[in-house]
């Protein structure tokens, strides 16, 4: 699957964005992952940009030694992919050759000012460059997300799994696997059993050192551990009955990581519980449910 | 040990014994010694006996640098780029010195340039342990001698801050006062400072650094006052006539505002920031909301640091491919440096500014939205801080793209940008994660910090 709206430089990006139902579009858009892709003339390019995209790319080659005098990444990153607004901050980037046919600009970027939650790829084309996006949970160094699979090299990003609490609870992500073409990001991750099983053997590790240090992101740790089980295991129960005992926990932060099990793993009297944790006196709990249900829904 | 023992014994009397038969000279320089003049080149002079003392394997790393003092009377002073000074009793001024180690020993090359009464010379000595350091002396003229340097072990001490002190930053003002101290047998002397203020959070982001350094009197204590630091800080001391003082290290930590005084400057700050964006009816304590939700209100934690339990700067959890604690920092979450780290006021100001900047793209986002779904009204000033809120938390694009907290919906039948035998609305996205439901409502359900 891949995204089909493409962007010009030039055009009314709003309008080329939004101009289908939304509701569709969004299902699109969640349904890859990505955004849409953008492509842009190279003729529409400003010459700081035309001097990046002009410069030799390869691995090995720091991106942010190629920027114009005075032009940063993150400017280069906010040209192309648009108004409106100027907020791009590269993280980290590097070259890699995601398509299997040249080198790309791939850049983790802060897009919110704080957490580097985007991952941005910049590939030359022969009219200008494409570009596209994918929304992804804090990748400080982009090369960590790189993943070689045979002559391939893949995405390796991770995604929020249970809510993000800031400072009061740990959170839990699970990785997903994207292969990029052309703009867009192909959700490759159920073809990809020796990854997951690579992660398992990490994440069996990390959970029974957390445990016994009795880190702070203990709970985390064995959260993405069952969620890897059932992924490999569909038939692994573990994870059900782990949400089961916490959605009874005093602490807040395990019952809504509990709702975030039950509506993912479902399971015997999920939906029920999943009733009871929508009415929890803790805001942030009983909308974690509401979330659930309704992903148990769709 | 025993036998090591005996020969610094030995050669503390030889000390002694030269030191009153130096003070029986009435005049300067009449006296044999390094730097003296008037000393007869073949003559009987006063020289300290030989004490043998056996070479030990420490002898090669051994320190120079420090007080000591010699067999002549002389007070020695080095400093860490192995130049210094001598005062010897018989000469009016000091000699200027430049050092030079190798192996188990030193030369040193003196140089005077006082009254006549003294001249420079060189000296070469063998480290007998690294307290003790015996050899010989030629004066420029060529009288020679034997002598012995012995380390003061340490005289200047500094005796504030204490090792291991904590001072706490002070929560109003943000500015913490740390008493440095040096004391000495010397009676006067001149202290010079260096601090070195560096902190680095458990993750290992960082170093983050200020430096500091001053001058003071022996046993003089002086306060220096330091805004929006904190960490290990490491002290070191070093007096021109007491030498180097063993380096010391303490901490600064941090100390908690109330939550209400937190969710009050907060509030005070968001007011501008919303009207900014263009909100009207907005939420006036949503940014203590956003605190509570990213720190529980509390800018510094009890977390253990430099392996000392005290109240730190609140740090991030690890989370996938972001494997460092401290990456984001305090009340609000934001990248870490020195000052959002220590100073909750400046932490909290561009966490409001980052919320500014969301809701502008709130706004944008709209604007967008309307230009290509006829009829669509805009969002209330709640929905808007909503989308914002999205975007703040990570979850949402800043730029619009991507699954937004609010999107239209068409109550008829959707045909391009019109909503045929209908109207657009706002309506909230419906398969919105758990974890982007859950940020909104918490942030909604705690805007008093509680």
């Amino acid at each position: 699957m891949q995204l089909n709206a493409t962007l010009f430089r030039g055009m009314v990006v709003s309008a080329v964005l939004f101009a289908a139902p939304a509701g569709a579009q969004s299902d699109a858009i969640s349904a890859q992952a990505g955004m849409p892709s953008i492509s842009v003339p190279a003729s529409s390019l400003s010459p700081a940009a035309r001097h990046f995209v002009a410069g030799t790319w390869a691995p090995g080659v720091d991106p942010a030694g190629l920027v114009a005098r005075g032009q940063s990444l993150g400017a280069f990153l906010d040209e192309v992919t648009g108004p409106p607004l100027q907020s791009y901050e590269a993280c980290s980037a590097a070259f890699a050759n995601l398509s299997g046919q040249s080198y790309e600009l791939v850049a983790s970027v802060r897009a919110s000012g704080r957490f580097c939650n985007l991952i941005v790829v910049v590939e030359k084309s022969s009219t200008g460059i494409t570009v596209g996006q994918l929304q992804v949970w804090d990748i400080p160094k982009v090369k960590d997300a790189l993943y070689r699979s045979g002559n391939s090299t893949l995405l390796a990003v991770w995604q929020p799994w249970s809510p993000y609490e800031g400072t009061r609870a740990c959170m839990a992500s699970f990785p997903a696997l994207y292969r990029y073409q052309a703009g867009g990001f192909i959700d490759v991750s159920s073809q990809a059993r020796s990854f997951y099983q690579d992660m398992l053997v990490k994440a069996e590790k990390n959970a029974a050192s957390s445990a016994a240090q009795g880190r702070a992101e203990s709970d985390c740790d064995l959260m993405e551990l069952y969620r890897l089980r059932r992924t490999l295991d569909p038939q692994s129960a573990a994870e059900s009955q782990l949400a089961i005992s916490w959605a009874k926990s005093p602490d807040p932060a395990r019952r809504a990581k509990a709702a975030v099990m039950l509506g993912d793993a479902g399971g015997p009297g999920a939906k029920n519980l999943l009733m009871t944790l929508r009415s929890d006196p803790e805001p942030g709990v009983a909308a974690a449910a509401q979330g659930a249900l309704a992903s148990m829904q769709h | 040990m025993r036998r090591l023992s005996s020969y610094l014994l030995a050669a503390a009397g030889s000390v002694a014994l030269f030191a009153a038969a130096a003070h029986s000279q009435s005049k300067l320089p009449n006296v044999c010694g390094p730097g003296s003049r008037g000393c007869p080149h073949a003559a009987a002079r006063i020289v300290p006996p030989q004490v043998s003392h056996p070479v030990t394997p420490q002898a090669a790393s051994c320190k120079l640098p420090g007080g000591w003092t010699e067999s002549f009377g002389g007070i020695i002073s080095i400093s860490k780029d192995l130049t210094g000074t001598m005062k010897l009793p018989y000469c009016s001024a000091i000699h200027n010195l430049a050092l030079a180690q190798s192996g188990n020993g030193f030369t040193v090359n003196a140089t005077y340039t006082g009254g006549s009464e003294c001249q420079g010379f060189t000296e070469s000595l063998t480290f007998q342990d690294c307290s003790t350091a015996s050899g010989s002396y030629v004066n420029d003229d060529g009288t020679s001698g034997s002598d012995t340097w012995t380390s003061n072990g340490g005289n200047l001490m500094i005796s504030q801050p204490q090792a291991d002190e904590k001072d706490n930053l002070d929560p109003d003002a943000r500015t913490v006062s740390v008493t440095y101290e040096g004391t000495s047998s010397q009676t006067t002397d001149t202290v010079a400072w260096t601090v070195d203020i560096s902190y680095t959070t458990s993750g290992g982001v960082g170093p983050f650094t200020k430096d500091d350094s001053f001058n003071t009197g022996i046993n003089q204590p002086r306060a220096r006052n330091y805004a929006a630091v904190g960490g290990q800080v490491t002290v070191n001391a070093t007096g021109q006539a007491s030498g180097a003082a063993p380096q010391v290290q303490s901490y600064i930590t941090g100390s908690n505002l109330s939550r209400k005084s937190v969710t009050a400057y907060l509030n005070g700050l968001y007011g501008t920031a919303a009207t900014g964006a263009g909100l009207k009816n907005y939420t006036a304590d949503l940014m203590s909301g956003v605190a509570f939700q990213e720190s529980s209100c509390q800018h510094f934690h009890r977390i253990t640091l430099y392996n000392t339990s005290a109240f730190w700067p609140a740090e991030n959890y690890t989370t996938g491919n972001a494997s460092q604690r401290g990456l984001y920092i305090g009340l609000t979450q934001v990248p870490t440096t020195m000052k959002t780290a220590w100073d909750w006021n400046a932490n909290g100001t561009q966490g409001v500014s980052i919320m500014g900047q969301k809701l502008t793209a709130a706004v944008a986002y709209q604007k967008s939205m309307q230009a290509t779904h006829t009829g669509l009204k805009g969002m209330t000033g709640v929905e808007l801080e909503d989308v914002a809120l999205l975007m703040y938390a990570g979850y949402a694009n800043v730029k619009g793209t991507g699954p937004q907290y609010f999107q239209p919906s068409c109550s008829g039948t959707p045909n391009g940008a019109t909503c045929t035998g209908g109207t657009w609305t706002w309506v909230q996205r419906p398969n919105l994660s758990s974890g982007a439901l859950g940020y909104v409502a918490t942030v909604r359900g705690h805007t008093s910090c509680s």
